[in-house]
């Protein structure tokens, strides 16, 4: 495995620890330091009496440090990292001290006792018929709950456009917050969480109204859908719960069957929220045309964890979640580093009718990929826009931090670049250059 | 889309006043697809119509068609650096040790080398309130960087310009027309003084200060007959600034009225075997209207000092220095000593010829200055940064490295303060600057001596060469606070040394 500054850097929960990280990427700090195939250890005096015990498992990597940071990974593991990578030749190859060896049988322990725990689960429980029947009672509750919260929705949508989105907008966010807390009360957070971005369409600016309707109307058309669940096929079922904030089971996904291929990790986007931080990681199949969307979460204040750097080339088998739109996929084992071959893009037009074709079978679609081939960036009436060769040109979302930077590196010449689109807006993550990539990131 | 449009106008005012229409679009089958979502429901109706336009917007999303080119930036004539500068240079704009950007650009430039594009626009965003930074981050950006200017507004004063001085000299506001002038000054000295004096008389009294100030570049003797007329402006700074100028003249009339002033005021008596050179002062009577309009301050700053003696020492300072060593045939060296031992006024020879050194760049002067021995209160009057930087680089070198083999604990810092303003230092400036601090350690336990001690570290971190403090010692038994600061020096000193490393390998080819 081979990392770079940067990418160590990326692991960072926030800017102060890679601040501190890098304070620490000095041989000079540290007492001892060693290595072996697995692992990389080392010896840091903090202000405690005995030197703080740092170790990875590069197979991740995992952090493990006997400091009292609640970072992760915390400045030392970070230095550490940076050491490896910056000064290998410092860090001696050697016997790893029991502190080492310990923690990492006791991770291949808890990796064994997960594996087996799985098959376990697959085992019948010891009252079959009990369990399943409070599953069933539970989940027949949360169902009653769902259909009572749509009902409600579906209330205040009609009085939404009976009396005028100009009345909407005047209402507080506050309005909408507590018309989401009313839908996670009723267990369909997946509603709730677009009723609350409603607060932020409101006071979008120009073309406000449009984008309000748009999204009122997609609430109006998944409650419809959702009252219609029996008579619809079960690719449609899937997707509509899903929608509505029914998760399915990892375990479940990985026994669907999967899709084993070299996979291109394109491009990555955090969003953060004042509960949860998402990570989206799009993958290309190395036909180039399929695509698959790894999710992570973590409560808010959390660390995320980064387990696909992109762009970066993977091989391995991912299961998608079910529904009509393949999108959602986990991976069913391992995905091991691939020898990085930059994909080609494609034209603004292919995409745009893949994008079309995606709408179709997902008409909640939120966010869609594209690898854009060959593509300019440029500024034409005031607005942002992404060129092809043909002479389409598709708009830049205005408030994308990086714009810059995208706009330096094409410098006017054609560039491939990936990102995500709204139906609205481009949002540009990674930039491909002959030689380079470069990630757009938003952190 | 008008259809959508003409619906969310609907919607903006509500259902209650009006029922939705069946929507046009000019497709009948699609216009048919859509009447079948309205019915007497009208909420129901505004939303499913919504709902399939939408979709359909969506869906059917065309892109714009951008006909021409747009423009791309020109071959870059000089090679980026390399990618390990280019990734410390990421890390300091992100705050990591941001202070060593300034060095970074200068060896970027030293190497004839670009900043690599993705970075160009941090580095912008960087300079954008760092006036005296500009000129360095114009030095490294290349001609993408010069395309990226142009397209975004909030950096166009970053832009190299062609020369576009002469027009803003004519109708920019103060500060534009002062940059003007002064670039016109630099370009062609006699044209820009030509210019001043054809706007002089309209220039406001709140400018002309600054706007004289500016003959200082390129001084000369074509500027004197219209520096002379000045020290009769009627606004004070004027006057001063015309004095100043005509000072650094040598043959202006100012200094010849002012070398007529003082010759009679002193007597050289030379030195033979048996008695010692003498120099008697008899200070001035009066201060005539025609030595204030000279330039000469009637009152002192310092209250203890006879006004006599001040204006004394006032008409010394004017004086080139060398026209005494010459005129009495001795050597500065020689005349400092018998100044030194002056009885009444030693203090204000000494002051005077030292300002006088300093107006005059004399640089023989200067090095018999610093070579006087050193004595109590002699630092705080007579060495300062400005007579130093009238030395030789080589013998203000020597200057540091002996003075600091001499001087108290106390006054080290202080000469260690004025070593960080002449750098680059060489190995053995930087190794006994370094073994001086270290000699300090004992202090730590005065505060006032430890915080500018801390002060200095700091400063010391970034300017000593950063490959010849590696094998320093510092004291293990430090107290953590202490170590805290070492670790930060030698920190910035282990960062410098990347720097250093990064540009020291070859560049990739743009």
């Amino acid at each position: 495995m081979s990392w770079t500054i940067e990418q160590a850097l990326a692991l960072a929960p926030d800017p102060a620890s890679a601040k501190a990280g890098q304070g620490l990427s000095s041989p000079r700090k540290w007492q001892s330091l060693g290595r072996n195939g697995n692992a990389v250890w080392g010896l840091c005096q903090g202000s405690g009496a005995d030197p703080y015990q740092a170790r990875i498992d590069l197979s991740e990597p995992a952090f493990k440090c006997s400091c009292p940071s609640r970072k992760f990974p915390c400045k030392h593991g970070l230095g550490l990292l940076l050491i490896f990578i910056q000064n290998p030749q410092a860090v001696v190859e050697g016997e790893p001290p029991p502190w080492v060896t310990e923690w990492m049988q006791s991770r291949q322990a808890r990796a064994e006792k997960a594996a087996a725990k799985a098959e376990v689960a697959t085992e019948p429980p010891a009252d079959p018929e009990a369990v399943a029947a409070a599953a069933a009672k539970r989940a027949q509750k949360r169902e009653e709950r769902v259909a009572d919260g749509l009902a409600e929705m579906e209330l205040w949508l009609r009085d939404t456009v009976r009396t005028g989105l100009a009345s909407a907008q005047a209402q507080s966010s506050s309005f909408w917050e507590n018309k989401a807390a009313r839908l996670v009360d009723a267990q369909a957070p997946g509603v709730a969480r677009r009723v609350r971005e409603l607060a932020t369409l409101c006071a979008s600016g120009t073309g406000w109204q449009e984008r309000v309707l748009g999204e009122l109307a997609r609430l109006y058309l998944l409650r419809r859908a959702a009252g219609r669940l029996e008579y619809l096929p079960e690719p449609e079922r899937h997707l509509v719960r899903n929608a509505l904030g029914w998760t399915t089971k990892t375990e479940d996904v990985i026994q669907s069957g999967a899709v084993e291929a070299d996979w291109f990790a394109t491009g990555q986007r955090v969003e953060e929220d004042e509960r949860l931080a998402t990570r989206r990681t799009w993958m290309l199949k190395d036909d180039g045309a399929q695509w698959a969307l790894l999710l992570q979460f973590a409560p808010h204040g959390q660390p995320l964890k980064n387990e696909f750097p992109a762009p970066r080339a993977y091989h391995g088998a991912l299961s998608y979640y079910p529904g009509s739109l393949p999108l959602r996929a986990v991976p069913s084992g391992a995905l091991n580093h691939s020898p990085l071959v930059v994909p080609g893009g494609e034209s603004i037009s292919t995409s745009l009718n893949r994008y079309a074709g995606a709408l179709a079978r997902d008409p909640w679609l939120e966010q869609w990929p594209m690898l854009l081939g060959g593509v300019i960036p440029c500024q034409h009436e005031g607005l942002r826009w992404l060129r092809d060769s043909s002479g389409d040109a598709i708009p830049v979302a205005m408030k994308h931090p990086r714009w810059w930077t995208l706009l330096s590196i094409s410098g006017g010449d054609p560039v491939t670049v990936f990102g995500e689109w709204t139906g609205e807006f481009f949002w540009p993550l990674t930039v491909f250059t002959d030689q380079q990539s470069f990630t757009l990131g938003n952190g | 889309m008008n259809a959508w449009k003409q619906l969310a106008g609907q919607a903006l005012i509500g259902t209650q006043n009006e029922a939705p229409a069946k929507p046009v679009t000019g497709d009948a089958n699609w216009d048919g697809l859509l009447a079948q979502c309205v019915n007497s429901d009208r909420e129901g109706s505004l939303l499913g119509l919504a709902a399939a336009l939408q979709l359909a917007r969506q869906g059917g999303y065309k892109p714009l068609k951008l006909d021409g080119i747009p423009v791309c930036a020109e071959h870059e004539e000089r090679p980026y650096c390399s990618e390990a500068a280019s990734s410390l240079l990421v890390r300091m704009l992100d705050g990591y040790e941001a202070e060593s950007i300034s060095e970074w650009l200068e060896l970027c430039q030293a190497r004839g080398q670009l900043v690599r594009p993705e970075c160009v626009p941090d580095l912008l965003n960087w300079v954008a309130g760092k006036t005296a930074s500009i000129p360095h981050v114009q030095a490294v950006m290349g001609n993408r960087a010069q395309w990226l200017i142009t397209q975004n507004r909030d950096w166009e004063k970053l832009a190299v310009s062609a020369s576009p001085v002469d027009v803003h000299f004519d109708i920019g506001d103060s500060g534009e027309r002062l940059a003007a002038l002064k670039a016109m000054r630099q370009r062609d000295p006699a044209t820009a003084r030509i210019r001043l004096e054809s706007t002089w008389a309209k220039e406001s009294p709140e400018d002309r200060p600054a706007l004289l100030h500016v003959l200082e570049i390129n001084l000369g003797m074509e500027d004197e007959p219209f520096l002379e007329a000045a020290l009769d402006d009627k606004r004070k700074e004027v006057r001063r600034t015309a004095a100043h100028l005509l000072g650094e003249l040598p043959q202006s009339r100012l200094t010849l009225r002012m070398i007529e002033r003082v010759t009679p005021l002193l007597k050289w008596q030379a030195g033979g075997l048996l008695r010692s050179a003498k120099l008697d002062v008899t200070l001035p009577e009066a201060c005539t209207p025609a030595m204030i309009r000279d330039g000469i301050e009637q009152k002192s700053t310092n209250p203890k000092q006879g006004q006599r003696a001040w204006w004394f020492q006032q008409m010394l300072a004017a004086v080139s220095p060398a026209h005494w060593s010459v005129l009495w045939k001795t050597t500065p060296t020689a005349l400092l000593n018998v100044a030194r031992k002056q009885e009444e006024v030693s203090s204000e020879c000494v002051q005077g010829l030292t300002h006088a050194t300093i107006r005059f760049s004399d640089r023989e002067w200067a090095e018999a200055l610093v070579g006087m021995p050193m004595e109590k209160g002699w630092m705080e009057f007579a060495i300062s940064p400005a007579l130093l930087k009238v030395l030789s680089a080589e013998t203000r070198l020597d200057f540091f490295i002996k003075i600091l083999g001499q001087s108290s604990v106390s006054r080290s810092l202080a000469i260690i303060d004025y070593a960080l303003v002449f750098t680059p230092w060489n190995p053995l400036l930087a190794r006994t600057i370094i073994s001086t601090m270290q000699k300090q350690w004992p202090l730590q336990q005065d505060w006032a001596v430890y915080t500018s001690w801390l002060s200095t570290l700091k400063r010391v971190a970034r300017h000593i060469p950063p490959f010849t403090a590696q094998s320093m010692l510092w004291p293990q038994d430090a107290m953590p606070t202490l170590k805290e600061h070492i670790d930060a020096f030698l920190n910035t000193l282990e960062f410098r040394q990347k720097i250093h490393q990064a540009f020291a390998t070859t560049s990739t080819p743009s």
